[in-house]
């Protein structure tokens, strides 16, 4: 399409509008759930001209306790109270964990991933123990397994299972931790506040 | 360091273990347990430290290796800030002590600290029973996670 092209163009003369106002919407051919296969269609567009944002983050435990909740940028209010939201959350997470693995074509490897629909992406990251590392961005945004492996080891690890105070199976109240998952996550390149928020 | 979690994470289910084994009229007791466990473990610790040492000329020599040395073998970092009247009160301070730096910085779980710093005093006093030097030693937070150890010198 016209745009389409034009877009293509611009990009690698200025950053242009159309490029930040562009929520991926338009590419052709994207699927809902890119689960097992890996091919990003948004990394043809080069990082610096497209805004990447971060909305939120959830953290559950094994057993589907939600750990810790927080947002930045989101835009829609959820209908339902903060537990239903949870337990939705992590309702969802565990069937389709299990219909991937169910219903793969081949032998898999590392199981779900991410999906992402036209307006948000999700990333997933389960260490062995348990824990769940679940994050929405947006599309622009290529994989975030290795920035959810950092924020389990370097600032979970650090402020929470070090912290005598911190009982593993409660929701997490250490100020510590919200500090600096915060700062952790305001200093990704992929967290850019949009232009008018 | 993978040495440095085990000890770290033993102190912890340390201090959670004597307070929930404490029945209600012992709980001022579970300070003194912690304190006593510090103080054997202290005492047979500079045994091992101070090995190859030669004599401490004088009191504040052996505070200066409790400050350098010790402190250095024990949490890996060395005291900030050490202070004297000379009449035998000396003041330690760590501006990022090992055991509260994970907790939190400022005013959060500021009233449970106290529990976590009892078996770093009673390390601190039998290492210095062991050197010969007899003390008092008590610990205030004001702000984490830097705390102030002050030591008394008991004289007869």
């Amino acid at each position: 399409m016209g745009t389409d092209q034009n877009r293509r163009r611009k990009v690698g003369l200025f950053p242009s509008k159309a490029a930040a106002q562009g929520s991926g919407n338009s590419i052709p051919n994207k699927n809902c759930c890119s689960a097992l296969s890996r091919t990003k269609f948004t990394s043809q567009f080069s990082d610096s001209t497209v805004k990447m944002t971060i909305y939120n983050f959830y953290l559950f435990d094994r057993n589907g306790t939600c750990l810790y909740y927080v947002d930045w940028n989101r835009k829609k209010q959820m209908t339902m109270s903060k537990e239903e939201e949870f337990k939705l959350m992590y309702g969802m997470i565990f069937s389709i964990k299990s219909f991937v693995s169910r219903l793969s074509p081949t032998d898999m490897k590392d199981g779900f991933l991410n999906y992402s629909t036209s307006k948000y992406k999700l990333h997933f990251f389960e260490t062995p123990s348990g824990l769940k590392f679940i994050m929405n961005t947006d599309l622009s945004v290529g994989s975030m397994k290795d920035v959810l492996h950092q924020m389990f080891s370097s600032i979970y690890v650090e402020y929470v299972v070090k912290n005598p105070l911190c009982s593993l199976d409660q929701p997490i109240t250490s100020e510590l931790f919200k500090n600096k998952l915060d700062e952790f996550v305001r200093a990704l390149p992929q967290f850019a506040v949009k232009a008018g928020t | 360091m993978a040495d440095e979690a085990v000890f770290e994470f033993l102190h912890m289910e340390m201090v959670a273990h004597i307070h929930r084994e404490a029945l209600k009229d012992e709980k001022d007791q579970c300070i003194s347990k912690l304190e006593a466990l510090g103080f054997r473990v202290g005492q047979s610790l500079i045994e091992r430290f101070t090995r190859e040492c030669s004599r401490f000329k004088d009191e504040l020599d052996t505070m200066k290796f409790l400050c350098k040395e010790f402190w250095g073998l024990v949490y890996k970092k060395q005291i900030d800030n050490l202070r004297t009247n000379h009449q035998g009160v000396y003041v330690l301070q760590d501006n990022k002590f090992k055991f509260l730096v994970q907790m939190s910085t400022g005013k959060q779980y500021m009233e449970s600290a106290p529990k976590y710093l009892a078996f770093p005093c009673g390390m601190i006093r039998g290492a210095l029973s062991n050197l010969g030097v007899n003390c008092i030693v008590t610990a205030e937070v004001s702000a984490m996670p830097a705390c102030k150890f002050q030591i008394q010198i008991q004289r007869n």
